[in-house]
This record gives C-alpha cells, sequence and structure tokens, in this order.
C-alpha cells in the first residue's frame, strides 16, 4: 500500500489521532484509560454506523451485544477456561452467535419495529443480568476480573488502541468491498436492490452479524478495561450512548464514531467535573447538533471547508481498462420455439377487486411484447406479479418451464428477469458510477467479496439477463 | 389465593390503563408527526412534577391542572424544537428527542433534587375499597374511572369529531390533509399537545402510586414503546388491548415471580411479534416499515 493509499484510510487518521491523545495525557500524567475508553467507544460506535450509516437500519438496543460480550468475557475469566486474551475471542464468536439468532428473528422486519424489536432484546438481557445476582452479581456487577496479560494499564492502553484501529481498517475495508457497496445499495433503495437481484434480507443478516462481532469485540475490551463488569451498559439509556456518539461525530463518515466518542467522553468527564447534573449542559449541545448539524462534527467541519458529502464512497471512477470485451448475450443460444415465461391462469384480486383474471401468456424469445390498457387496467399488477412483488392470488409462473410461482423478487432476478421501475430508480447517495457498477456487480456470482475493494473490481462479463420488463 | 389473584389484576388493570394513556399519546404523535418521541416519558414526569408543585402551593384543585400545562409545554416544544425536523432524517428527531428526556430530567433534579418527593392522594381518595373478594385502594379506583372515562371520551373525539378525523387521516397521510387545505404547522403543534397532555394526565394520577423522582420517565417511556409495539404501531384498539395485557402481566409478575416482572413485557413483545410481526392491530403502513 502506497503512502498516499495509507492517509487516505481513516484507520490512518483514528490510529494518529488517538496516538496523539494518548501522547497528550501521558505528557499532563492524566489516567489514559480515559483515551482507552475513547479508543473502545470508537469502536462500538464504528460497529453500530455499520447498521446506521451504512445498512440505513437503526437499532436502539445494540448494547445488547455490547453487555452481552462483556458478560461472557468476563465469565470465561472467571471461570478459568483461559486467559484474558481468549476471553475476548470466546465474546465476539458468542456475540456474533448472537446476533445471527437474534437478526433472523427480527429483520424480518425493518424501520421503527427493527428498532424497538432490538431494543427490546437489550431490556431482557438488562433484566437477566441486572435480577440474576447469584450469577451476574446483579446491581454491583462482577467485579476483580484479572488482566493477566497486561502488566498495567499503559501495556493494555497500547493493545486496544492497536486492536482496534484494526478493526477500524477491517470495518473500512469491509465497507468498500462488494459487499458493502450492497449495503448502501439496500440503504439507499431496497426495491431496486432486490429486483437487482440481492437477496436483501440475507444482506441486513450479514450486516447486522459484523456489527454483533465488533461490537461485542468492543465490550469485552471494556470489561477488560474495568476490571469488572456492570449491568448499566445494558439499560436502554445507555443503549442510546452509541448511537449518540455515532450520530454526533457524523453518521455518514467513516470517521464520525471517533469524533463522536471524544466529544462526548470527553465532554463527559469535564461536565461531570463541574456538576454532577452533568445533561443540563451536555443535552443542549446534542439538541443543537441536532437541529443545526444534521451530519455531526465532520459535517460541520466539511461545511467550515465549503465541502458537504458524505465520505462513505470513492467520488472518482477507476481508470478506464485498456480492452472491453464486447458484451455477448447467453440469451443468443436460446430455442426460438420454447416459450420463456409463461402465465397459467394467473388471477390477482384485492379483496372484492379484481384485477387480473385468468391471464395465460407465452413469452417466446426474441420477442418484444407490450402490454397495452387503460388506466386501471392491470397492467402494473401484472408486471408486479411476473416480477414478485406482488404474489398472485391464484394461477402460476412459469421461467423456462420451472414454476416461479412463489420466487422471490431476487430469485426471479437472479433466473434473469430483470425489471426497470416506472418511475426513476436509483440509489440516491451513491455516485453515478457506483449506481452502475452495483447492478453488474449483481451479475457476477464470484463479486460478493467482503474484503476486496469494489471500486477496482476488474471489469466484468454480464450474466443470464434474458428477459427484462418495463411499465411506463 | 383466588381473591389474591384478582385484586392483582385489578391492580393491573389500572396500571395498563395508565401505560395506555402514555402509549395512546406516543402513538398519535409518531402516527402524525413521524417522531419518535423518547421525550414522552418527560413529559409523564413533567405531569408529575407539575402537579406536585402545585398541590404544595394552591392544594389539589389546582394540581388538575397540571395535564393542561403540560400539554402547553408540549405545544412550546414543538414550534421551537421539534417542527424542524419534520421531513428530515428520523433519527435526528430521535437524538433530539432523547436528548430532551435528559434535558427534563437534568431540569427536574435541578428544581426538586434528586430523592423522591412525597406526593400523597387527596384525603377523600384515601383507604380501601372491598367488592367481593377484591380489594383495592380508593384512589386506584379513582384512577380506573378517569383513565377509562379519558381513553372513551378521546377515542370519541378521534372517531365523531372533525378535529379527530383530521387527526386520523393525517396519521396515514399528512401530505394529502395538508393539500386538502388544512394548515398542518397547527395540528402538528395540536396533536403534539395533546399526546403530551395524555402523558401530563398520566403522570399527575401516576404520581401518588409511583415514587416522583426525576428518572421516573424511564418507568413510563419503555412501557410505552412496548404497548404501542404489541398494539400495532397505528392502532387505538391495539393499544388500549396491548396496555392491559402489559399491565396485568406485570402485576402478575410482580405479585408471583417478581424477578421477572421487569423482563416480562419484554419477553411478551418478542413473543407477540415472532407471531404476528405488525404486533396485535397493526395493519401495513408505509412509514413504519
Amino acid at each position: 500500500m502506497s503512502m498516499a493509499a495509507l492517509i487516505r484510510t481513516p484507520a490512518f487518521w483514528a490510529a494518529l489521532t488517538l496516538t496523539a491523545l494518548t501522547l497528550i495525557w501521558l505528557a499532563l500524567s492524566a489516567p489514559v484509560s480515559l483515551i482507552t475508553q475513547i479508543a473502545i467507544y470508537t469502536l462500538y460506535g464504528a460497529g453500530v454506523n455499520l447498521l446506521v450509516g451504512y445498512t440505513g437500519l437503526v437499532p436502539f438496543g445494540a448494547s445488547v451485544f455490547f453487555g452481552c460480550a462483556s458478560y461472557a468475557s468476563a465469565f470465561f475469566v472467571t471461570a478459568g477456561y483461559g486467559n484474558d486474551i481468549a476471553s475476548l475471542a470466546f465474546a465476539v464468536i458468542l456475540s456474533a452467535a448472537m446476533a445471527l439468532v437474534i437478526g433472523a428473528v427480527i429483520l424480518r422486519r425493518t424501520g421503527l419495529y427493527f428498532s424497538l424489536l432490538t431494543l427490546a432484546f437489550s431490556q431482557i438481557a438488562f433484566e437477566v443480568a441486572f435480577k440474576w445476582t447469584t450469577v451476574t452479581g446483579g446491581e454491583n456487577g462482577l467485579q476483580g476480573i484479572a488482566r493477566r496479560s497486561f502488566s498495567n494499564d499503559l501495556t493494555f492502553h497500547v493493545f486496544v488502541v492497536v486492536t482496534v484501529v484494526a478493526c477500524l481498517w477491517l470495518l473500512w475495508r469491509i465497507a468498500h468491498s462488494p459487499f458493502g457497496r450492497v449495503l448502501q445499495a439496500v440503504r439507499d433503495n431496497e426495491h431496486r436492490a432486490r429486483s437487482l437481484g440481492y437477496n436483501v434480507y440475507l444482506v441486513r443478516l450479514g450486516a447486522f452479524i459484523l456489527t454483533g462481532v465488533f461490537v461485542g469485540y468492543s465490550g469485552a475490551l471494556l470489561t477488560l478495561m474495568l476490571q469488572g463488569v456492570y449491568a448499566n451498559n445494558l439499560n436502554w439509556q445507555h443503549a442510546g450512548d452509541s448511537l449518540l456518539m455515532t450520530v454526533l461525530g457524523g453518521i455518514h463518515h467513516a470517521l464520525g464514531p471517533l469524533w463522536g466518542a471524544i466529544a462526548f467522553i470527553l465532554l463527559e468527564d469535564r461536565l461531570s467535573a463541574i456538576t454532577e447534573n452533568w445533561w443540563l449542559i451536555f443535552a443542549p449541545i446534542l439538541m443543537l447538533f441536532a437541529l443545526l448539524s444534521p451530519e455531526g462534527i465532520q459535517g460541520l467541519v466539511q461545511r467550515l471547508f465549503g465541502r458537504s458529502h458524505w465520505t462513505l464512497v470513492r467520488n472518482t471512477i477507476p481508470a478506464r481498462p485498456a480492452v472491453i470485451t464486447p458484451f455477448e448475450s447467453a440469451a443468443i443460444n436460446a430455442d426460438p420455439d420454447k416459450p420463456l415465461l409463461q402465465t397459467r391462469k394467473l388471477c390477482k384480486q384485492f379483496g372484492n377487486l379484481v384485477t387480473a383474471r385468468d391471464i395465460d401468456l407465452d413469452v417466446q424469445p426474441f420477442v418484444l411484447h407490450s402490454i397495452i390498457g387503460p388506466n386501471g387496467a392491470g397492467k402494473t399488477t401484472f408486471f408486479n406479479m411476473l416480477s414478485g412483488s406482488l404474489r398472485p392470488s391464484s394461477g402460476e409462473i412459469l421461467f423456462e418451464g420451472n414454476d416461479i410461482t412463489r420466487a422471490p423478487v431476487h430469485a426471479r432476478a437472479r433466473l434473469g428477469i430483470g425489471r426497470s421501475f416506472q418511475i426513476l430508480s436509483v440509489f440516491p447517495n451513491l455516485t453515478v458510477f457506483e449506481n452502475v457498477r452495483i447492478a453488474v456487480q449483481a451479475e457476477r456470482r464470484g463479486a460478493k467479496g467482503l474484503f476486496s475493494n469494489a471500486h477496482e473490481l476488474p471489469g466484468s462479463t454480464i450474466g443470464p439477463g434474458r428477459c427484462s420488463t418495463r411499465s411506463d | 389465593m383466588l381473591d389474591m389473584i384478582l385484586s392483582q389484576a385489578v391492580n393491573g388493570l389500572v396500571l395498563g390503563f395508565l401505560y395506555v394513556l402514555i402509549a395512546i399519546g406516543l402513538s398519535i404523535i409518531f402516527g402524525m408527526l413521524g417522531i419518535v418521541n423518547f421525550a414522552h416519558g418527560a413529559f409523564f414526569a413533567i405531569g408529575a412534577y407539575l402537579a406536585f408543585a402545585l398541590n404544595r402551593q394552591f392544594g389539589w384543585g389546582a394540581a388538575l391542572l397540571a395535564p393542561i400545562l403540560t400539554g402547553l409545554i408540549g405545544v412550546v416544544v414543538e414550534m421551537v424544537l421539534i417542527r424542524w425536523l419534520y421531513g428530515k432524517e428520523p433519527l435526528l428527531g430521535l437524538i433530539l428527542t432523547f436528548a430532551l428526556a435528559l434535558l427534563v430530567e437534568a431540569i427536574l433534579r435541578l428544581l426538586f433534587g434528586g430523592a423522591p418527593v412525597p406526593f400523597a392522594a387527596p384525603k377523600f381518595l384515601a383507604g380501601f375499597a372491598e367488592y367481593g373478594p377484591i380489594l383495592i385502594t380508593k384512589y386506584r379506583m379513582f384512577v380506573l374511572a378517569v383513565t377509562v372515562f379519558v381513553l372513551v371520551a378521546f377515542w370519541a373525539f378521534l372517531a365523531f369529531t372533525p378535529y379527530g378525523r383530521i387527526i386520523r387521516a393525517g396519521s396515514r397521510d399528512p401530505e394529502m390533509v395538508g393539500l386538502l387545505g388544512i394548515n398542518l404547522p397547527i395540528v402538528f403543534s395540536g396533536v403534539f399537545g395533546i399526546g403530551c397532555l395524555l402523558a401530563g394526565l398520566g403522570g399527575m394520577l401516576a404520581a401518588p402510586l409511583w415514587t416522583v423522582t426525576p428518572s421516573m420517565a424511564a418507568g413510563a417511556i419503555m412501557p410505552a414503546f412496548v404497548i404501542v409495539t404489541i398494539g400495532g404501531l397505528g392502532s387505538y384498539a391495539g393499544a388500549i388491548v396491548a396496555g392491559l395485557l402489559v399491565g396485568i402481566t406485570t402485576a402478575m409478575t410482580i405479585q408471583f415471580q417478581p424477578e421477572w416482572s421487569g423482563a416480562a413485557m419484554y419477553i411478551l413483545m418478542a413473543a407477540i411479534l415472532l407471531v404476528r410481526p405488525r404486533g396485535l392491530f397493526g395493519e401495513k403502513w408505509e412509514r413504519f416499515e
């Protein structure tokens, strides 16, 4: 990696900032654990922001991972299964497994239902941690978790900063991987992502598990930092902390969580030295940011320099490849006599209103069909049934002889049933290049990696693409 | 045993109806304004503290003004703060109201201190009433009667008056309501005010039953969220059924499984949403998805 490329990574700036803060605190001979805490919460916020900023899901209770992982590492150490470092790995695995189970259940819903369900899970975890005194220590928590691998606070601090920076680098790689781009596509326009052939549910679940991993790791680090664990972090008031920090820093900026964590923790530290009732000062600051600088601290700074754009995608277009292989459709070999798409007795009714009755249609290869009818004739309903966004009341749809009546939108798109929309449908926050690239990526099975660089993927040959519906 | 269960069920009803008062306000504010009002619990606390302060200064008759004052505070808050966030990123409304909740708590702490303030029911409502096997304090009966009355009245308001129709229509499509010539900014202020008034009423009624502390908001906002979700976002009947369900479940677990009393409603919520993903009475509303 060249120097210039290194400087471009947010992880580099995070490393620089955290190192500078550490040196300042050492020079002032102030306890460096405050900076350890900032590093931990930066990762916490960055993990949450993978859902909020990139995927467009707002978990009110990401603390369920943070808190449970911190208990997991504490149990692991006290039970003597292994040392403190092994406990981190255990906590991460447990947190990822929890994310898999919880995510699989609650990602059936998005929007406010999703947010409130995450909150419910974190509250259940809180109640268990708070009440199950014999195991979790209840209100007092568990103290005296040995941190044997680290001789003092400073070595632990260095460990935290190094691993947090490494995690931020990983997160950044993921964000710019083909998978990361799909997250943003899903955030911007779920329907379009689906009709391009992406399984939106699995994409979201993937993001949820990654959040579980990184938030879990930060939670386990907190246990080692405090050498103890408390139920407080699971409580809904603190469940909001990571979200507040991330929004304060700027959710549409890779470094937002870092600025947010610094501002939040330093202000908390300074203000609570002045008054116990420090929210009296801090809450108005947060409210001012929400009202005046929706893009948070980074957005504010950007605005001062006359730039205002998100920093989640690259604004450049990679170099044009020297040779572009001409597009060759696989459909060219289709048998012209065999119908490609068929509907049999396709019906759709909404209550008593019948919008489609017994539609039988054969679409042959190499033939252009138009469906014409007056307003309200049911053209769009018919297209929606073909593309899968509406389930027919009865009848069946065959594609190349296979029944696809119940296949979801993305599965049909992968078979080659494309769809363009009646009104403009794009990913509004992605660049023009990314809008096109995402569509191409959907066609290529091998390009869904977590770590490859989406921006520089080699030019692609396009897959099936055989039949497209369009309603105007 | 049976009379204990019955008495506790009635206590659960009282609790449930109090929750419903708070949840209905939360629900109409979210439905109409699209704002997840994390500060709703704060208005509940404001109602309780206003009732406490008015009662101390002027007697309990003046305390009855507490809900109306809370509603007025709500209108001011809407005009000064909330108004600027309509149509913006929903997360900002969340952050703003979350911070507002913490600010209100801090202000109450500043004015009244962190310790619980004593607040007793008026004398004529003191003591117990006995109905067959059911033993209940007179004050709880009073709360039950008032909440049921208010909920019926508010339902009638929503169902039969032109203003109620505007609110119901606006919850589905505020833009269209605006296009029909209704002055939306005023309606929004009004709806936020009504929501806060109901929360304030809940706070005033709950004050003699719960401990009045600056952090009492937490005890109101979480059940309200749970109820709105269980009942189905935007559903009046759903909120009532869910409220009673949560109230009775909580009361029963307090009596028989106290360790689980806190977690019970969340488990109920998770279980119900597993079976019915949009809650008991929830329909598909674009803005909640």
